[in-house]
């Protein structure tokens, strides 16, 4: 998957109904339908953001860049595919993109933040509660290093965030 | 009774940069390698304020992305009533029922930390580079009823009059 600059073309990529900051931010398990949709900013403001997407697919935004560091924090939105009824998402288990899609997005994020940004180690916040899928950023190396409590309003009860890392040795 | 003076970021920064090591690590900022025009831009994305205690001692807090009851707070510098002050005002006028910190384990402020009731929740492997190499970053948490120490019974004030200008 190519990473392309973001252009105001690719504003509705933006939008969906995910988690704020979340690192692969997929539709969240068993939120209502009538829950507003999330938007990030426009990255005319901040200049330790860079913000790309994947034309149709998704935004990968490299947010709190520390370049001395070499580190960022991640995050992915996939764009939401149609509207789902509640029942029908429970269906498919709360999945609307294929897991091999998802594998290629983190993997082809990780890659470009490494080649293009010289970017050594990337993070992300992951939201239990809402039951994101693991598998894709296990795949790409992340692993399990924090969990901080009441991180995340979700569904009415402060929940606990997890942080996932990596360390690309370049 | 200790109270907490609020800065403007400019003048917050150039008292960064004057504490102990620099204030490396406060905030997630690195005072060395990034310059004023880039630590006013992170810090009002970050819609952080910055405070003097009682002894002078620079510490400040961000609210957390997901959670408005979450706060980030660091000290700059090994002053536990300090920042005790800060987690007491943003229990009172912020509504902060959670706190976080993440520190370096060489972290001047660390002692004060722990000593707050804060404990490790976890390892960002690798995660700051300092002095040459790689460190590894602990991220702590506490609740409010975690919270030790003498905590002052009246809430402290801000001194509205006191408010540093450049």
């Amino acid at each position: 998957m190519r990473l392309v600059a973001y252009r105001s073309s690719d504003v509705s990529l933006l939008t969906g109904h995910r988690l704020p900051g979340e690192l692969l931010g997929v539709r969240p398990v068993g939120l209502s339908t009538s829950a507003p949709p999330h938007r990030i900013a426009e990255p005319w403001t901040r200049r330790d953001e860079r913000l790309y997407v994947v034309r149709d697919v998704a935004y990968v935004r490299y947010t709190e860049i520390d370049w001395a560091s070499g580190q960022a924090r991640l995050e992915i939105g996939p764009r939401e595919l149609v509207e789902h009824g509640e029942r029908e998402l429970e269906e498919c288990g709360g999945r609307e993109h294929d897991g091999d899609v998802l594998t290629e997005l983190v993997e082809s994020a990780v890659e470009h933040g490494r080649r293009i940004l010289k970017l050594r180690r990337f993070y992300g916040w992951v939201t239990p509660a809402a039951r994101p899928p693991m598998e894709p950023l296990r795949k790409a190396g992340f692993g399990w290093e924090a969990i901080v409590p009441r991180s995340c309003w979700y569904e009415g009860v402060e929940v606990e965030r997890e942080m996932w890392g990596m360390v690309g040795h370049a | 009774m200790p109270e907490l003076v609020p800065l403007e970021l400019p003048e917050g920064i150039r008292r960064l940069r004057r504490s102990p090591s620099s204030g490396l690590g406060f905030l997630g900022l690195d005072p060395l390698t990034q310059s004023d025009q880039w630590l006013l831009g992170r810090l009002t994305a970050m819609g952080a304020a910055l405070y003097v205690g009682g002894r002078g001692t620079l510490v400040g807090y961000a609210p957390s992305v997901a959670n408005p009851w979450q706060a980030q707070v660091a000290v700059a510098g090994d002053d536990g009533p300090a920042l005790r002050t800060l987690l007491a005002f943003l229990r009172s006028a912020v509504a902060c029922t959670s706190f976080t910190a993440t520190l370096r384990a060489a972290d001047t402020s660390l002692p004060a930390v722990l000593d707050c009731g804060f404990r490790e929740v976890g390892v960002l492997r690798d995660h700051a580079f300092r002095a040459g190499i790689y460190h590894d970053v602990g991220v702590y948490y506490a609740a409010v009823a975690d919270l030790r120490g003498d905590t002052p019974m009246a809430l402290p004030r801000l001194a509205p009059d006191q408010v540093s200008s450049t």
